[in-house]
């Protein structure tokens, strides 16, 4: 298989917010697997992901500084953000790996931005936001 | 991609982007976001205008989340 689609559904649902009580749905980053290169395309395709994901992220950011949910959520921002504050450089450093063709460490690089997304997905699980 | 794939893509995404909306905030990105993912699944081409443009969104929308909240 050339290319691997991995779904990485985020699902957080904002309780006590009359406004924003249903969930704010599975955002998918599409990415590639580790036994194939990594393109261009790919790399885009992850970060348009990422703009999804992160869209949503600041929506319940938004509805947490307004005081709409309650006061926990910041201690579960500050939890992602952890994991969240490493991904500029990683990201810097993807891209020009893509682009200059070294194969070997955009690989290591994205598994590592993987791994960092998903270690703020299951702290967001264990904060009562819901991911799915 | 298949079609399958690919509305239940758009599907998802709108969903964030309506509560998005119900925040009050600019579901814009996410939107074109969508779009692009869908463009460039169907495509399997970018060009470098466009990643850049994708870049600079995504960094100035992790900026935004990893600033401190008090």
């Amino acid at each position: 298989m050339k290319k691997l689609l991995l779904v990485l559904p985020l699902a957080l649902t904002l309780g006590g917010c009359p406004s924003m009580s249903e969930t704010l749905n599975a955002v998918q980053l599409a990415t590639v697997g580790v036994a194939s290169p990594i393109t261009k395309q790919d790399l885009n395709n992850f970060e348009n992901g990422m703009i999804i994901a992160f869209a949503g992220l600041n929506a319940y950011k938004r509805v947490c500084v307004k005081g709409t949910i309650p006061d926990s959520c910041k201690d579960t921002i500050r939890s992602m953000q952890v994991y969240t504050r490493q991904l500029p450089p990683l990201l810097t450093q993807a891209r020009a790996f893509v682009k200059s063709g070294d194969q070997i460490n955009a690989q290591r690089v994205y598994n590592t931005l993987l791994d960092l997304y998903d270690r703020f997905k299951t702290i967001a699980a264990t904060n009562n936001v819901k991911v799915s | 991609m298949d079609i399958v794939a690919i509305l239940a893509l758009v599907q998802k995404g709108l969903s964030v982007a309506e509560a998005i909306y119900e925040a009050g905030k600019d579901a814009a990105p996410a939107i074109v976001a969508i779009k692009d993912l869908v463009t460039g699944a169907q495509n399997g081409t970018v060009t470098d205008e466009q990643m850049a443009q994708t870049e600079a969104l995504l960094d100035g929308m992790i900026a935004d989340f990893n600033t401190s909240i008090d």
